[in-house]
């Protein structure tokens, strides 16, 4: 029997260029249907619900702009929460840019072990914050902490008290962060080493650059696009810090690592203050909206895509 | 252990560490709940009319697990109503959510702390009509934890009864006697020696060993928490409000409020003998005492089977007073959510799970000082040792007081745990911090 294909005829009535179109729509379908859902619809819900009185259990009841005008006007709380997200994204963000760059012109190499590092340094990246931070509870133990007996060893008198100082709690979930950050950024960096053509290397050493020289004028301009995708989603991720916070210091002691999106949570579904926790979800959104349009705008200032 | 007044911090942190994950402990719940639904929808194929009712269940995975097994007890004798268990609804997060959705389990549970924000909105049945038809016998529960669980829309610990307390919460002093021997304390504190403060203190100093400027072992170790705190202030005779079942002021003002927070707060700051919250911050109060590490360590009998695993021997004592024995009353308990389809076979269900069967079971893992008369003074309790001395949690029930029965009970929670932070690091005094409280006390009683 010889098998010849016939097309149905259904299907020829249709130009192929419009059948690729309905099947490209087909395959994104699943994908719409659940952002629809489960996001397009939260976010235009939590909109609503940030312009009412709701504490979840009865009716929510309109207030206008009431939680927007309470929260810029009359929450002691909400300028702390601003700065202590502001403190740990400015901080976290070009340290663990920094350390993964390095990390990442170290393991540029052909060296037989890279990959085992590159393993050891991705590995906080995916392991449950919860667990991470857990682990690190015990290493900022002033009394039986590895932390503090590697500062004693090294003739530090009077360590730390970590988690339990206001000077000290934020930088204590500054180095969880980046620690947990460093690997993926890491990665990314070495992509974006990878695709920087060799020749490049070989003509600069030919015209006589030095290491630096050749690091400053090929390797740091052609990284841009890598390092502006890096600061970007470093930035939105730093601004939503929260289980790290929960976990390691409960936003204490006395409100010093509290964050915006610490605060939402208590809002939300410790005090049952859903309306008022939208507004503050909703400030934080334009201010993510905001940093991101501002570096969007930046980047023509220094960001080199390859001709 | 939500049940147990722990915060929800404590709780991601114990199942984490339990379960290596919180995810683990949640999926072998769901799983096996899961699979006692399934076992037992057999008998709805042969023609019976089967109910489902929802049942929102707390605790770690042992609980859980006496939990299912009292549900397929049920279920056997009860083959018109299939039991589903719902370990996540009990948490807080989880129940409002369901409740804001509209598909509260039937059957729900609330910490004696949350139960008065859903008092006052209506979520849970009042039960007094089924008491009344079935005479259900509320006698063998002990009256002080049945109390608070009544509400009459104003004032708590009065009018209709809302919920069936699964347990009591006391927190007794649990000591280390290799401790206290090596220390040169021979004579081991008993239910009847009940120490006063300066005795107390003064062991905590023999008992705290100072290394090369580093304490390698403590006297004491307390959570912070307002629920301990308070029984140190009540023991001087200081109240936190005008009225606990309705609050209206803050008497924090009473000086005597102050001398209980003083003297809880000097063990960290000035005496030394107990851990700064930096200490405890990662290994968790119970577990210093677990390892060894502390002499003394003030909580709830929930605690037992994690010191059975110690290699030291242990007991529990009185708390140590001032002019008056002392204790903060908590617990939890299960109720008919408002909105349930199935109320009677609710009812049929609640009255079993609280029962002295199911409060057997419980005390046998050791957890739980029962809420029943019946199972806590039978020897099965009583002669459940280490501690031998259990009696001691039943007398410091006869002292027991709740904190404010308030639907702002979180807020004002809030303002003292911000305060005792600055205390603990020194930022503030004891007085500075206690007279904050009273002003923001006054300010959130009034607002309400």
């Amino acid at each position: 029997m010889t098998e010849t294909p016939a097309k149905p005829p259904a299907r020829a009535r249709i130009p192929l260029g419009q059948r690729e179109t309905v099947a490209g729509y087909l395959f994104l379908l699943p994908n719409m249907i659940g952002f629809l859902i489960f996001t397009a619809f939260a976010v235009v819900a939590s909109a609503a619900i940030s312009l009412t009185s709701w504490d979840l259990l009865s009716d929510p009841e309109f207030v206008g702009f009431q939680n927007y005008i309470e929260l810029l006007t009359d929450d002691p709380l909400f300028r702390t929460v601003l700065w202590n997200t502001f403190y740990f994204t400015f901080v976290s963000v070009p340290v663990s840019t920094a350390l993964a760059l390095g990390l990442a012109l170290m393991f540029n190499t052909g060296l037989r072990a890279i990959p085992l590092f590159r393993a050891m340094y991705f590995l906080p990246v995916i392991t449950a914050t919860v667990v991470v931070a857990l682990i690190w509870r015990w290493f900022f133990n002033p009394d039986f902490g590895i932390l503090n007996y590697v500062l004693y060893e090294l003739g530090v008198d009077s360590p730390p008290n970590w988690l339990a100082t206001r000077t000290w709690a934020m930088p204590s979930v500054i180095i969880l962060s980046v620690w947990k950050q460093v690997g993926y950024n890491m990665v990314i960096f070495l992509a974006g080493l990878q695709a920087i053509p060799t020749t490049l290397y070989e003509a600069a050493s030919i015209d006589g650059a030095g290491r630096w020289q050749r690091f400053r004028n090929i390797t740091l301009p052609l990284l841009t696009p890598t390092t502006f995708f890096v600061l970007v989603i470093s930035i939105i991720g730093s601004l939503q810090v929260f289980d790290a916070v929960l976990v390691l210091t409960d936003g204490g002691p006395a409100n010093a690592t509290r964050t915006i999106v610490y605060h939402i949570w208590e809002e939300a579904f410790v005090f049952l203050e859903m309306g008022y926790a939208a507004a503050v979800a909703w400030i934080l959104f334009i201010m993510v909206f905001l940093v991101t349009l501002l570096q969007w705008k930046l980047q023509k200032r220094w960001v080199h895509y390859e001709a | 252990m939500t049940a147990h007044g722990m915060n929800r911090r404590r709780f991601v942190l114990t199942t984490a560490a339990a379960g290596g994950a919180a995810a683990t402990v949640a999926n072998d719940a769901s799983a096996s709940s899961g699979a006692v639904s399934s076992r037992f929808h057999a008998p709805a194929m042969i023609g019976q009319a089967q109910t489902t009712l929802t049942w929102a269940v707390p605790g770690n995975p042992d609980e859980i697990a006496v939990y299912e097994s009292l549900a397929e007890e049920f279920m056997s004798a009860n083959p018109d109503i299939a039991v589903t268990l719902d370990s996540e609804a009990a948490d807080f997060e989880k129940f409002v959510t369901l409740v804001a959705a509209g598909t509260p389990p039937d059957i729900g549970f609330a910490t004696l702390y949350n139960w008065p924000s859903f008092a006052e909105r209506g979520i849970f049945l009042a039960l007094d009509d089924y008491i009344a038809q079935d005479s259900y016998d509320l006698e063998d529960f002990y009256e002080q934890i049945i109390t608070p669980y009544r509400y009459n829309g104003d004032t708590f610990g009065e009018g209709e009864l809302y919920g069936l307390p699964k347990e009591i919460a006391i927190r007794a002093m649990y000591f280390n006697m290799d401790i206290f021997e090596a220390a040169g304390i021979t004579e081991m504190p008993t239910p009847d020696d009940v120490w006063d403060w300066d005795r107390f203190i003064e062991m905590t100093q023999q008992t705290t060993i100072e290394e090369g400027g580093r304490t390698r072992q403590y006297g004491y170790v307390q959570d912070v928490r307002w629920t301990f705190w308070q029984i140190w202030a009540w023991s001087a005779g200081g109240d936190p409000v005008d009225n606990l079942y309705k609050p209206t002021m803050s008497t924090l003002d009473n000086p005597a409020v102050l001398e209980g927070y003083q003297v809880f707060t000097d063990f960290v700051t000035s005496l030394g003998t107990a851990p700064p919250a930096a200490v405890t911050a990662d290994q968790g109060h119970s577990e210093m005492f677990a390892a060894g590490l502390a002499a003394s360590y003030n909580n709830g009998r929930w605690m037992v089977p994690l010191f059975r695993e110690s290699d030291f021997r242990w007991d529990v004592m009185p708390m140590p007073m001032k002019t008056q024995r002392a204790q903060t009353l908590s617990g939890s308990m299960f109720g008919i959510c408002n909105g349930t389809d199935n109320p009677d076979e609710a009812w049929r269900f609640l009255s079993y799970v609280v029962g002295a069967e199911g409060q057997t079971r419980m005390t046998e893992l050791g957890l739980l000082l029962p809420s029943r008369k019946s199972v806590a003074e039978s020897d099965l309790f009583l002669n459940s040792a280490p501690p031998t001395n259990n009696r001691i949690f039943l007398d410091e029930l006869e002292f027991a007081k709740p904190l404010p029965l308030t639907p702002i009970y979180p807020e004002l929670e809030k303002v003292i745990n911000d305060q005792t932070d600055l205390v603990l690091i020194g930022e503030k005094t004891a007085a500075e911090a206690v007279a904050e409280m009273h002003t923001q006390f006054n300010a959130l009683l009034q607002g309400a």
